[in-house]
């Protein structure tokens, strides 16, 4: 989908101002410069107001300031002015689609009155291949833009670049997560779960003729689901509780860091070195656990058994060493003989007569002792087994003694590094500074917050976790009441129908949850590499199960938190651009100060290979002429298909602004 | 035009459920989006209708 025009009437700074963008497959980009205050941000704000009613880019300078122009305000002869901002968008099939939102103010004793609308907004029209369809308003139309672009992953297509610096610092894991999730929609596969779950329970419920026992069981799956929706939310609650002080306990520890004084921002390096410290020892710790727990799994049977199997072989060998295993002849090689009426050294045995049967009874005793050497014979091969099992449990001791010690280093080295830990918080509280003893007690209480909120969050994990399986357990009671009832057919059919579907939903939901992270870490790595100028400093971008971003050092020391503020710009960058690329959502890109805070060295290398990770997709990009520099014009040359200029006039209370084309 | 995640429905189209799951998911997907924002959306009648259009062909398969 792309942006053909964007119209807007008395928005803020713009009177009357038509953009029409590029819509070419190679010189996909506008550029539109203006120096700070021209009205760049409002070119973004103009676009969420008329897609959702919502300025989302608003800084707080403008907070105030109406939205309508002040200008064309004071001009109107009868007080009555129109805003309206118009876009017009043409999709992949070459149909067009008008999306517009207008509302008519009053000045009325200095103060601004909407004057009520006959449609709500916004308004859509859309052309078929003869003529224009519409225009359809409100809820209708609402609905038309939100599945074209969800308001909830527009920050990932309309996006703020100086603000970029601090996404990391703003979002923990659980946001990013947020993130993944809604731009691959996959809370409507979480609500489509719970109201298929809900609907099974009525359809059971409204079932007449159910025994006594399906009915109770009917109930307590009843109680037992609202119950987990309870836990569900609370755990939302907790884990909304977690990030929230994760998010206070950064901020006061980038003040300490920030600190104008060197020992303070020393203690505090010191004690991020640390963390990261105790954040590996504790995946080692978790990693040695499984390692021991598996080395005991392994060896307990054999532990257990080892005097038996000893005694086993033992009896096995002492058989071998006086010559009764292995055995001296097969089985079949007589049964064959005796088959055949002949001996091997070509004598009768067939039974015809005295001699022979005589003959035949003596090979036939071979038979039986033959069985007891096919006996030995598999307990040869036995042996070979035992022994192995044997062996492995020679180094049994050995193994857990390594394992052991190694757990013992571990769990001594964190004890020595949270002792250390609460030394250095001590020494930051002995401060004279009353800002940074402030800060030192906030960052405890928020880090306590955390660790609580944590501890509670695991607990209701278990409590989820726990009941579902409850609930699973009570499904196939009431089943298997439904089944002794050969009237419930058409019911249990129903249910098993419902089920197979929440089966096929989750499954979905998981594999996209699993893919799309895996597809962000990789596209957010290689071009976080291919844009920072120290690419073989870093492996790349990391995300975790718990969706926590990290940035490895070649040495693999973490490296997110020492970033400089152009590669932590870079960094969310990347991730922003692979958010969007596998969000499956064909969406212009409108960058607002993209290169804002980055060195020239980057900014050049950046804009190189911006046309290239956002290959096929509309791009405009908000520029200072400081930003728009010689060398990014260069970069970006065959690339741009119109370059604006926003110039502008204060007129009476408000500013006037237009924009002039220059390419 | 789409309005759900075109991964979603690519993702249910190659599972191993079978059709009617498919359609049934699809149609009830259609029906979360609309809603999506609802602080308490009826659901209830569109799902009952949606499941039943479905079950009862499912049912009518099965029998022949």
């Amino acid at each position: 989908m792309q942006l053909e025009y964007l119209n807007m009437k008395n928005y803020r700074q713009y009177q009357n101002v038509k953009i029409d963008f590029s819509r070419q497959p190679t010189d996909n980009f506008v550029i539109i410069q203006g120096i700070n205050g021209a009205g760049k941000t409002n070119i973004l704000n103009a676009i969420t107001w008329c897609l959702f009613g919502k300025e989302l880019h608003t800084k707080s300078k403008y907070a105030g300031l109406p939205i309508v122009n002040t200008s064309a305000l004071s001009e109107s002869k009868n007080g009555i002015v129109e805003l309206s901002v118009e876009m017009q968008f043409i999709g992949d099939n070459g149909m067009k689609m008008l999306f517009s939102r207008s509302i008519c103010y009053r000045e009325n004793a200095g103060k601004l009155v909407e004057i009520p609308s006959m449609h709500a907004p916004p308004s859509v029209m859309l052309q078929t291949e003869r003529d224009w369809v519409g225009p359809i308003y409100g809820g209708d139309a609402q609905f038309r833009i939100n599945s074209l672009i969800p308001p909830e992953i527009e920050e990932y297509f309309f996006f703020d670049g100086e603000r970029l610096d601090d996404y990391f610092k703003e979002n923990t894991g659980r946001d990013i997560k947020d993130a993944v999730f809604e731009i691959s929609q996959l809370q409507l596969l979480d609500r489509l779960i719970d109201h298929l779950r809900s609907r099974k329970n009525d359809f059971v419920k409204q079932t007449k003729g159910l025994s006594t026992e399906a009915e109770k069981t009917r109930e307590e799956i009843e109680i037992h689901t609202r119950s987990l929706q309870v836990d569900r939310e609370e755990l939302d609650k907790l884990q909304k509780q977690k990030s929230e002080a994760e998010i206070l306990e950064r901020e006061f520890s980038t003040k300490l860091q920030n600190s104008s004084l060197v020992y303070i921002n020393g203690l505090q390096e010191q004690r991020t070195l640390i963390d990261n410290r105790l954040s590996s020892i504790q995946d080692e710790l978790v990693d040695s656990e499984d390692e021991r727990l598996k080395i005991l799994h392994n060896a307990m049977p054999i532990i257990f058994g080892y005097n038996p199997l000893k005694k086993t072989t033992g009896l096995i060998e002492l058989r071998r060493e006086s010559g009764l295993i292995p055995p001296m002849y097969r089985t079949i090689f007589i049964k064959n003989l005796l088959k055949k009426g002949r001996c091997i050294c070509e004598s009768d045995i067939s039974e015809k007569d005295e001699y022979s049967c005589t003959r035949r009874q003596k090979v036939e005793s071979f038979l039986e002792e033959g069985e007891l050497s096919e006996m030995s014979s598999e307990l040869i091969e036995a042996n070979v087994s035992i022994q192995e099992m044997i062996k492995k449990i020679d180094s049994f001791p050995e193994d857990i003694r390594s394992i052991e010690k190694k757990l013992n280093v571990l769990q001594q080295e964190k004890e020595e590094k949270n002792e250390r830990l609460k030394a250095i918080s001590e020494e930051i509280k002995q401060s004279n500074s009353e800002n940074i003893k402030d800060w030192e007690e906030n960052k405890q209480k928020y880090s306590k917050e955390k660790e609580d909120a944590n501890g509670q969050i695991v607990l209701r994990d278990h409590q989820i976790e726990r009941r579902e399986n409850i609930i699973r357990a009570l499904n196939t009671k009431l089943k298997q009441e439904l089944k002794k009832e050969s009237k419930h057919s058409s019911l249990l059919n129903l249910l098993a129908f419902c089920d197979a579907c929440i089966q096929t939903a989750q499954e979905t939901k998981n594999s996209i949850m699993k893919e799309v992270k895996n597809q962000v870490e990789q596209k957010a790595s290689e071009q976080f590499l291919s844009l920072i100028t120290a690419s073989s400093t870093y492996k790349g971008i990391r995300i975790d199960d718990d969706y926590n971003i990290s940035v490895p050092h070649v040495t693999g020391r973490e490296a997110l938190g020492s970033l400089s503020s152009g590669e932590r710009q870079v960094c969310a960058l990347a991730f922003m651009a692979a958010l969007n690329s596998v969000s499956g959502f064909k969406v212009p890109v409108i960058i607002d100060t993209p290169l804002g805070r980055i060195d020239p060295g980057p900014r050049k290398k950046i804009a190189q290979k911006l046309p290239n990770y956002l290959k096929g997709t509309q791009v405009t990009l908000l520029v200072t002429e400081s930003e728009y520099t010689e060398e990014v014009r260069e970069a970006l040359q065959g690339k741009v298909s119109k370059t604006y200029t926003i110039s502008f006039q204060e007129k009476g209370e408000g500013k006037i602004a237009e924009l002039v084309i220059t390419k | 035009m789409s309005s759900v995640n075109k991964k979603i429905l690519e993702t249910i189209e190659k599972s191993d459920a079978s059709d009617e799951v498919k359609e049934l998911l699809k149609s009830l997907l259609a029906i979360e989006l609309r809603h999506h924002g609802d602080k308490n959306p009826r659901y209830a009648e569109d799902y009952d209708r949606n499941i039943m259009r479905i079950a009862k062909y499912r049912e009518n398969e099965g029998e022949e």
